[in-house]
C-alpha cells in the first residue's frame, strides 16, 4: 500500500472515531483542526523535510503552536472566523508555491 | 524484526486515537464544563474570543478584575502568550460551538506528550520501546489529573521537550559527522519559541535539558558541537518569533524578577538533594496521592526497572543515551530548585512520567539482552519481554486512569442546568452591567462560582458581605440537589430580608438575581 493512501486511511479512521465517540461536533473539531492547523504546515514542510514521520510530527506540533500565533493579531482587528480561513488558505498557497519553486530548481 | 514507516504511521494513529477516545472521557459523560479555577480561566479566554469573534488584546472586565495584574509587564492584557488559547478558540470556530470543541482541543493538546515521546524514542530506540512507552504514558495518572484539574497549557508545553531534544540530537550528530544539517536547528528554534508561547515553566525545563545534553556531549567528545554561525542565526530567529508577543514574553521575565515563591522553606537543606521530592508548605489543595509514585506512575516494584534503565544508559553512554540522561538530570534539577529557595517545584513533578516510562521499558529491554540466548532468538525475546511488561503494567494502571477520566467531576461538581440558564441570562443581560460585581450565595465551591463567572461573562464572587454588593445571586440549585433543606431555609431568610430594598432581575425555580 502506498504511504500516501495509508495516510488518508489513517485520517479517515481518526474522522470516523471522532464521529462515533464525540458526534458531529467532535468530527468537525478534530478534522477541522487537522485541516486548519496541521495540513497547511505539512505542505510547507514538504519542501524542507523529506522524512515522512518527521513531517507528520513537526506539522502537528508546529501547526498547533504557530498557526494560532499567526491568527492572533489579524483576529484582534477582523473576524476570527474569517482570519482562520484566510490564514489556512495563505499557508496552503505558500506550501504549494514552495513546492513548485523547488521542483523548478 | 524490521519495522517500516508504515508500522510507524499505524502506531502513531493508534496512539492518537487513544488520546482522542480516552482523554475526552470526561466530556463523553457530560458536556458541562469541568475543572478547577485555572480551567475556568483558560476556558474564559478561548470562549470569549469565540463568542466575540475577535481575539482579545485587552482583558474584558470579568477576566480583568481577577487576572488584570497577572501580566506584570503590561497589566490588563493576556498574561499567557495567545497561541494556546487561540488554538482552543480555533477549535471552537471549526467545531461550530464553544464548550465541547474547547475540551476536545484541550484533551488532544494535553496528551500531545504521548506522540512526542513516541517520536523521540522511535528514532532513538526503535518501535517496540517507543510504542510501549507512549502507550503507558497514555494512562499516566499525574498527567490526567493535572489536565482535568485545569493546568492546561502546562500539560501541552511539556510535549515540546522531546522534540527539541530530538532536533538538537540530529543536528549534533550531523555536526560531529561533518555533514551539518542546520534545518534541525531552525526546527529546534521554532519549537522552542512555541514552547515558550505555550508555557514558560516548560520552556525552562526544555532549556535545562538542552543545556545538560550539550554539556554531556561536549564533555564526552571533548569538542564544541554547534556551528557558531548557525547557532547565532537560530537564536536570532527565536528572538524574532517570540517578539511577536512582546508583552507576554516580557511578562515571563517580569515575573521571574518578582517571584513571590522565592525563599521557600527547605532552602539550603542538603538532605533535600537526596530525596526525589519533598512537598512544600504552599502545596495546599494538592492531594497527598499526587506525591506518591505508586499512585501516580506505577506499582513500586517498577522502580527497579527505572533504575535498570538509568544504569543501562549510564554504562553505555551513547549520544542517544546521554540525551535521555540529560532529560532525567534536568528534571532532577528542576524538582530541586527549592534547594536554592526557588520555584513551585511540585509543578515540575508533573514531568516525571514522561521520562520514567521510557526508562522502565529500556530497563526491561536491557535486562533481556543480558540473558544468554541464541542470537536469532534474542530480538524476539526482547520484544516479548517488552510486550509482557507493558501488558502487566496496563493491568495495573489502566483501571485507575480510565476510572478517573470517566468519573471526572460528577453530579453537582459541574455547573447544573439552572446555573447554565443563569449564565445565559447574565451574558445577554442589559440590566446587569458588564462591569458589575455579583455576590454568589449558595456556592458550593470556588470553582463553581468561577464557572458561572466565566460562562456568564460577569464578575461573580463567592464570598463577601451582602451590604458590599449591588447585585446578589441567590442560588438554591445545588443545595436543593443535595437535599440540604436547612441551607435552603437559611438562605431564604436572608433573601426575604432584602424583599423591601431590592428588585428581582432574574427569577427561575432555583435561582434569583437581586439588585439591591
Amino acid at each position: 500500500m502506498k504511504y500516501r493512501d495509508m495516510m488518508l486511511g489513517c485520517v479517515f479512521m481518526v474522522a470516523l472515531v471522532s464521529l462515533l465517540t464525540l458526534g458531529v461536533v467532535g468530527l468537525r473539531t478534530v478534522v477541522g483542526m487537522l485541516l486548519v492547523m496541521v495540513v497547511p504546515v505539512y505542505f510547507i514542510l514538504s519542501s524542507f523535510v523529506s522524512d515522512d514521520l518527521e513531517r507528520i510530527v513537526f506539522s502537528l506540533f508546529l501547526g498547533v503552536g504557530l498557526v494560532p500565533a499567526l491568527i492572533y493579531w489579524p483576529a484582534t482587528v477582523v473576524s476570527l472566523k474569517l482570519t482562520v480561513v484566510v490564514v489556512a488558505l495563505v499557508l496552503v498557497a505558500v506550501g504549494f508555491w514552495l513546492k513548485r519553486r523547488r521542483s523548478k530548481s | 524484526m524490521k519495522f517500516t514507516k508504515q508500522h510507524d504511521l499505524i502506531a502513531l494513529t493508534l496512539l492518537f486515537l487513544g488520546m482522542l477516545v480516552l482523554w475526552t472521557l470526561p466530556l463523553q459523560s457530560s458536556v458541562a464544563p469541568y475543572g478547577e479555577v485555572d480551567a475556568a480561566s483558560h476556558y474564559a479566554i478561548a470562549e470569549f474570543s469565540y463568542a466575540q469573534d475577535r481575539a482579545m488584546s485587552s482583558l474584558p472586565t470579568f477576566i480583568d478584575k481577577r487576572y488584570g495584574g497577572d501580566n506584570k509587564y503590561k497589566p490588563h492584557t493576556l498574561w499567557y502568550p495567545p497561541p494556546f488559547h487561540m488554538g482552543l478558540a480555533v477549535g471552537s470556530v471549526v467545531g461550530g460551538s464553544a464548550d465541547v470543541p474547547i475540551y476536545i482541543m484541550n484533551s488532544l493538546f494535553g496528551s500531545l506528550i504521548v506522540l512526542s515521546v513516541f517520536f523521540l524514542l522511535r528514532r532513538l530506540y526503535g518501535l517496540p520501546i517507543a510504542f510501549a512507552s507512549a502507550l503507558l504514558l497514555l494512562f499516566s495518572m499525574r498527567d490526567i489529573l493535572i489536565t482535568i484539574w485545569g493546568q492546561w497549557p502546562e500539560r501541552m508545553g511539556f510535549a515540546y521537550l522531546p522534540l527539541v531534544l530530538y532536533c538538537a540530537y540530529l543536528y549534533i550528530e550531523s555536526f560531529l559527522a561533518k555533514q551539518e544539517k542546520p534545518r534541525y536547528l531552525v526546527l529546534m528554534s521554532l519549537l522552542l519559541a512555541v514552547n515558550l508561547f505555550i508555557h514558560p515553566m516548560d520552556f525552562f525545563h526544555t532549556i535545562a535539558a538542552l543545556g545538560l545534553f550539550t554539556i554531556f556531549v561536549v564533555v564526552k567528545e571533548r569538542k564544541w558541537c554547534f556551528n557558531t554561525k548557525h547557532l547565532s542565526l537560530v537564536i536570532l530567529l527565536f528572538v524574532l518569533v517570540v517578539s511577536v508577543f512582546p508583552t507576554q514574553t516580557l511578562n515571563v521575565f517580569a515575573r521571574l524578577g518578582s517571584d513571590s515563591s522565592l525563599d521557600q522553606p527547605g532552602k539550603g537543606e542538603v538532605g533535600r538533594l537526596f530525596h526525589w521530592f519533598s512537598p512544600q508548605g504552599d502545596n495546599n489543595g494538592v492531594p497527598a496521592s499526587y506525591y506518591s509514585y505508586s499512585e501516580m506512575i506505577a506499582p513500586s516494584w517498577t522502580m527497579a526497572f527505572v533504575w535498570l534503565g538509568v544504569l543501562a544508559l549510564g554504562l553505555r553512554r551513547n549520544r542517544k543515551d546521554l540525551l535521555l540522561l540529560a532529560w532525567l538530570v534536568s528534571l532532577y534539577v528542576m524538582i530541586h530548585l527549592d534547594f536554592l529557595g526557588m520555584g513551585r517545584v511540585h509543578r515540575s513533578l508533573s514531568g516525571t512520567a514522561h521520562i520514567f516510562y521510557p526508562l522502565m521499558v529500556i530497563g526491561v529491554w536491557q535486562l533481556i539482552s543480558f540473558i544468554p540466548l541464541k542470537r536469532d532468538v534474542k530480538p524476539l525475546a526482547k520484544l516479548g519481554g517488552v510486550v509482557l511488561f507493558t501488558v502487566v503494567m496496563l493491568f495495573s494502571i489502566v483501571p485507575g486512569a480510565v476510572g478517573t477520566l470517566k468519573d471526572a467531576y460528577p453530579g453537582i461538581s459541574r455547573v447544573n442546568e439552572d446555573q447554565i440558564t443563569l449564565t445565559r441570562y447574565l451574558k445577554a443581560s442589559s440590566s446587569v452591567p458588564e462591569d458589575a460585581t455579583l455576590l454568589h450565595l449558595g456556592s458550593i465551591s470556588l470553582a463553581k462560582t468561577r464557572w458561572i463567572r466565566t460562562m456568564g461573562h460577569r464578575y461573580v464572587k463567592d464570598k463577601g458581605e451582602l451590604s458590599d454588593y449591588s447585585y446578589v445571586i441567590f442560588d438554591y440549585s445545588d443545595f436543593a440537589r443535595i437535599g440540604r433543606q436547612d441551607l435552603v431555609d437559611g438562605m431564604l431568610q436572608l433573601e426575604q430580608s432584602l424583599a423591601n430594598s431590592s428588585t428581582v432581575l432574574y427569577s427561575s425555580s432555583n435561582i434569583r438575581v437581586h439588585k439591591t
